[in-house]
């Protein structure tokens, strides 16, 4: 039995697309297959955790980014440590835009990122929302989009770092792409939330979390009985991503 | 009464006609307005400029229709003529069909006051047009990401539509966004409404308004309050006005309907004036019949006289506050929503702990809310995407002790499962 330690950075600035519901599907899938998970709750001014194995960044509007910005670099150093042990990040949505190399705005001005993913976020003036689903080495990844941002490569990234090809819906990175996927960091646009939709996404997160303590994570059963709910929820969005179009709700 | 004239004749009459032809079909209520403001452009100062108790302007994410109807009910018991916008027509063109509906050919409009709710949106424009007397501001909540993209515009369009009150602007002092309203920058003064900390302090979830990103500080400043809820017993409350006490019984349990109600009598007392009285008030609300899908019941079948409370939701902040507002876990549910709800991340950030079951999940996003009751450990009876069928297996269970479903549902399958049931044409008057 060994217990997983996750970490929910920001919850209160970063978390109004039910960023909470992701941290509750990697602690609800790890005690299904017999570890416990215990969840630390972090936010600005907090000392960083001892010892992590997933942390987890949701998404919020620009100015909580602006927010938390400065008390997030100097979690840089710990980020990348953690990281470079096998540590897994997941970050969605503005939380993910912070880890990019830096977030330039309409006005002109720009966010600084952490450059822990190698790229920069655009802010579009065309909101993209809808479904979006892409084809990934651990299977589609389907859910809802709704940012107004393009993620570009910066030049001499690793173009495997894209995680996903968009197949229908937009995506957040340019020439098709959703998700960049660096070691065990995910950066992604996808919400629903991305794990309750994606049981392959988070067992492949909990995979790797739990292989740094030599422990081989296995779904069964009991992971069965609600992924029964989430491939049915998944066969209609895939549905409904071809044939419903999002691209203009306007006010 | 002041404005009204031959000369919006045609406007008027092409506007009406419209409306019956429109509603003949059966179809949306917009295009008359649009119709009458091409022909007129001035036709909705005019009809919004002869209320000789003015026009209020109800915004806020959650509770523009309750406390629209809040607001009404109290001025009627003052012997008001009330003029209001039915539910959800609340964007410029439908304000216009609304008052058109009522409007002499030659654009009076009988009534002594208009009560109107505003979406967030339009509040703005439509206050130009309408010089409202009292803006009030109910709340921020994290509501339409996809429509609105960051929730402190929401609130920003409420705080610049506040500024065009002539005599008072009321607003949740308990609100984080709301609460910092920069008083120098109105024309007129503000009042503060809320609920005193040991009410808040007794709902599970306080009052889930949207945190201050910006500022931060991310709570309410402190302000005190003009109207304040200080007691919640089920429908019963105290609200306490100008530091004087006097119980009301709301149409439905919940703290956000005592906390709209304590709004609603803040506005009132300032459209009102010195006519206001606490009595009155207090027999406004015990008039009024639960708002269209706000604790409304309807009958299950044809026979029997087992009935549905339809709980209406839009975002995670009104259903928390409903399953929050609950009498201990339901004995018969259904929870549905369809596309009309584009994105349910939200159903995660929503403790439903005070569910035990879920009897039948419904609509497109059925499968999506099983996913997230599963996460939960809420035991799931049936998964039904076809609302039709979902009612068919409501209607087919053994008659519930309390004589009651609960049905949690988003506003398009509210319609859809009130027609169902042979209840789906009572949707225009407010009343
Ligand atoms: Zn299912």
């Amino acid at each position: 039995m060994t217990a997983l330690s996750i970490v929910q950075l920001y919850p209160d600035l970063l978390g109004v697309t039910g960023d909470r519901g992701n941290v509750e599907v990697l602690a609800a899938r790890a005690s299904l297959a017999g570890h416990p998970a215990e969840v630390a709750l972090v936010g600005i001014g907090d000392a960083d955790p001892a010892s992590t194995d997933i942390v987890v960044i949701g998404n919020g509007p620009l100015s909580a980014l602006r927010t938390v910005q400065q008390d997030l670099a100097a979690r840089r150093d710990w980020l990348a440590e953690h990281l470079a042990g096998g540590g897994v990040v997941l970050a969605v949505g503005g939380g993910a835009e912070l880890l990019s190399a830096g977030v330039d705005l309409l006005d002109g001005t720009s966010v600084p990122g952490l450059g822990l993913v190698s790229a920069r976020v655009a802010r579009t003036r065309q909101r993209r929302v809808g479904y979006v689903v892409a084809d990934t080495p651990d299977g589609r990844l389907v859910g809802f989009e709704d940012h107004a941002s393009v993620w570009t490569p910066e030049p001499g990234a690793d173009p495997a770092s894209r995680y996903g090809s968009v197949v229908a819906g937009n995506g957040s990175i340019v020439d098709g792409y959703e998700t960049f996927r660096v070691d065990g960091l995910y950066a992604t646009n996808v919400q629903g939330p991305v794990l309750p939709l994606n049981p392959q996404l988070a067992d492949a997160l909990l995979s790797r979390a739990f292989a740094r303590h030599g422990v081989e994570y296995a779904a069964g059963p009991e992971h069965d009985r609600v992924d029964a709910h989430a491939r049915a929820a998944r066969a209609e969005i895939e549905r409904l991503a071809t044939s419903k179009r999002f691209t203009a709700i306007q006010l | 009464m002041t404005g009204s004239s031959i000369r919006y004749v045609p406007a008027v009459l092409a506007g009406k006609l419209a409306r019956f032809a429109t509603r003949l079909r059966g179809g949306g209520s917009a295009f008359p307005g649009h119709l009458a403001n091409r022909m007129a452009p001035t036709l909705l100062s005019t009809l919004g400029g002869q209320f000789p108790y003015g026009v209020v302007f109800v915004l806020g994410s959650n509770g523009k229709t309750t406390t629209t109807h809040m607001v009404s009910e109290i001025l009627r018991a003052h012997g008001l003529r009330v003029f209001t916008n039915p539910t959800g027509a609340n964007l410029p063109q439908g304000v216009t069909s609304a008052l058109l509906a009522d409007a002499t050919l030659t654009g009076r409009v009988r009534a002594d006051v208009a009560v109107l709710e505003v979406d967030e949106g339009f509040a703005a424009e439509l206050a130009d047009i309408l010089s409202p007397r009292v803006i009030v501001a109910l709340n921020v909540q994290v509501d339409q990401l996809y429509r609105f993209y960051e929730t402190e515009r929401v609130a920003d369009m409420m705080l610049d539509a506040s500024r065009r009150a002539d005599v008072r602007v009321v607003i949740n002092r308990d609100d984080p966004y709301l609460s910092k309203i920069d008083e120098t920058a109105l024309r007129a003064p503000v009042s503060f409404f809320g609920a005193s900390a040991d009410v808040v302090g007794a709902s599970a979830h306080g009052l889930v308004n949207a945190a201050d990103t910006r500022s931060g500080d991310a709570g309410a400043r402190p302000r005190s309050a003009e109207s304040e809820v200080v007691s919640v017993d089920g429908r019963a409350v105290e609200i306490s006005l100008e530091g004087r006490a006097f119980p009301i019984t709301l149409p439905a349990r919940g703290l956000h309907y005592a906390v709209d109600a304590a709004a609603a009598v803040s506005v009132a007392r300032h459209v009102l004036s010195d006519r206001f009285r606490t009595d009155a008030a207090a027999e406004g609300f015990s008039r009024m019949a639960p708002a269209y899908g706000r604790g409304e019941l309807v009958p299950l079948r044809r026979e029997g006289d087992e009935q549905v409370e339809f709980v209406m939701f839009k975002n995670g902040p009104s259903l928390q506050l409903n399953v929050d507002a609950l009498d201990g876990p339901p004995e018969r549910v259904l929870m549905a929503i369809d596309e009309g709800t584009p994105d349910v991340s939200w159903l995660y950030d929503v403790d439903l702990a005070g569910l035990d079951h879920v009897d039948v999940v419904a609509g497109e996003k059925a499968h999506q809310i099983a996913t997230r009751l599963a996460y939960a450990g809420i035991p799931i009876g049936a998964v039904e995407p076809d609302m039709e069928k979902a009612v068919a297996l409501m209607r087919g269970f053994a008659p519930t002790r309390t004589g009651r479903q609960i049905w949690f549902v988003n506003y398009e399958l509210m319609m859809i499962g009130r027609r169902i049931l042979g209840h789906g044409d009572q949707e225009v008057a407010r009343r």
